[in-house]
């Protein structure tokens, strides 16, 4: 018997469509009961990647004291680095 | 001591099945008279290809309504006209165009050939040597002319007018099994004569020369009501999975031609690596027939599966054809 993958894909754009065990799954689903031996051949193809997994929200004590983290432009960060064209 | 023997198996014509793409179609119009309460037009302008499943549209036809039959110059539809009229212009439409030949032909050859180029040179012992050279292939059709709406006459008539490949698939036992030997090309119609003996039937010749060459495959021509896929086809049955892929890409011929009962089918022609997960390479969803020249890696298996949305007892005819280069 095929042993059943645990890990989550991104079925990608490149597939029109994907079916195993009578199921038919399309770009944008997730899914997580592949048969282990078909992910190689998958990946491969470019039909399939590893599910991008969701950031786990951290409760914060004191939220109201919070401040607010911006992300630096792109131009700072290159001066931090010393970056040059 | 006896030997095993292998028996031939020989193949009678009378269960040949030719089908004919035109993937370049798209729409025609025609003129029609039409009867309040009838699911029957009759045509009045002829010399357009139609095909059953093909959408139409025209005054004092209800919305959505298909091509369902087609007797000489009279069409049945999926829904009744709505008025009385005379004249009518009507539009059919679909994704491409596929026709089964059969009941028009009798005779069908699939000729391939490859050129043997001479490289004789001197002091060779006086015997001339060759190599392989250019691969081509010819596709000739014979049999009985027919100058109705859906007839051969208008089918090759618009095929002469349009400047593409159009494709032939010639199923020596009619395609009715899984996955059955088929003779396919994309090809440039170069003929098309009527004769009319004064005292025989009017016939109709055919001939159309490959473009890319002439293909052995694989296929089948089936009517579908529920659910389902071929079996799982691999022309390297002793290969491991995976290790019988082909890089060379293929020709892909996919029809739908009725589908009846309301809802959507998804027909879909898949390869896998190992029979167990499946990708799909084309698809079609909507009454005609596609073309499709699939490049690179064409996995060990393949398939066709069809998938039902919707509908009352529905049921569709469909068919593929499939090549691997």
């Amino acid at each position: 018997m095929a042993k059943a993958n645990t890990v989550a894909y991104l079925v990608t754009d490149k597939a029109i469509s994907l079916s195993y065990n009578g199921k038919n799954v399309f770009p944008g689903d997730i899914v997580s009961d592949f048969p282990g031996e078909s992910i190689s051949w998958l990946l491969e193809d470019g039909l399939i990647t590893l599910a991008p997994v969701a950031p786990t929200p951290t409760p914060d004590p004191t939220p109201a004291e919070s401040a607010p983290v911006e992300d630096a432009p792109a131009s700072d960060v290159s001066a931090e680095t010393g970056a040059t064209n | 001591m006896a030997t095993a023997t292998s028996l031939p198996n020989f193949l009678h014509g009378k269960n040949t099945r030719v089908l004919y793409v035109n993937p370049w179609f798209t729409s025609a119009t025609f003129t029609a008279n039409t009867t309040n309460g009838s699911y029957v037009i009759v045509a009045t302008t002829a010399i357009v290809p139609i095909s059953v499943g093909q959408s139409i549209i025209g005054s004092g036809i209800p919305a959505s309504t298909v091509v369902v039959a087609i007797q000489g110059n009279t069409i049945t539809l999926s829904a009744a006209a709505t008025a009385t009229a005379s004249g009518v212009t009507m539009t059919v439409s679909s994704t491409g165009i596929g026709y089964d030949f059969s009941p028009y032909f009798n005779d069908v050859s699939v000729s391939t050939s490859q050129a043997a180029e001479e490289t004789t040179t001197f002091l060779q012992g006086g015997s001339k040597t060759f190599i392989p050279g250019l691969k081509d292939g010819t596709i000739t059709l014979s049999g009985f002319h027919d100058g109705t709406i859906g007839g051969t006459s208008s089918i090759f008539h618009r095929a002469d007018a349009t400047p593409y490949d159009k494709s032939i698939l010639v199923f020596p036992a009619g395609g009715l099994l899984d996955s059955e030997r088929c003779f396919m090309a994309n090809a440039v119609q170069t003929k098309f004569d009527i004769k009319s003996p004064v005292a025989g039937v009017v016939t109709n010749d055919m001939e159309v020369q490959a473009d890319g060459g002439v293909w052995r495959g694989n296929g089948q021509y089936l009517v579908v009501s529920t659910n389902g896929n071929s079996t799982a086809y691999t022309p390297f049955p002793a290969a491991s999975s995976g290790t019988a892929d082909t890089s060379k890409g293929g020709l892909l011929v996919l029809g739908l031609q009725l589908l009846t009962g309301g809802g959507t089918i998804a027909v879909n022609f898949q390869h896998s690596s190992d029979s167990s997960t499946w990708s799909t390479l084309a698809t079609i969803s909507s009454a005609g027939a596609t073309v499709t020249p699939l490049t690179g890696t064409i996995h060990q298996y393949t398939r066709l599966q069809w998938v039902f949305t919707g509908g009352t007892n529905p049921s569709a005819t469909i068919y593929y054809g499939f090549a691997r280069y």
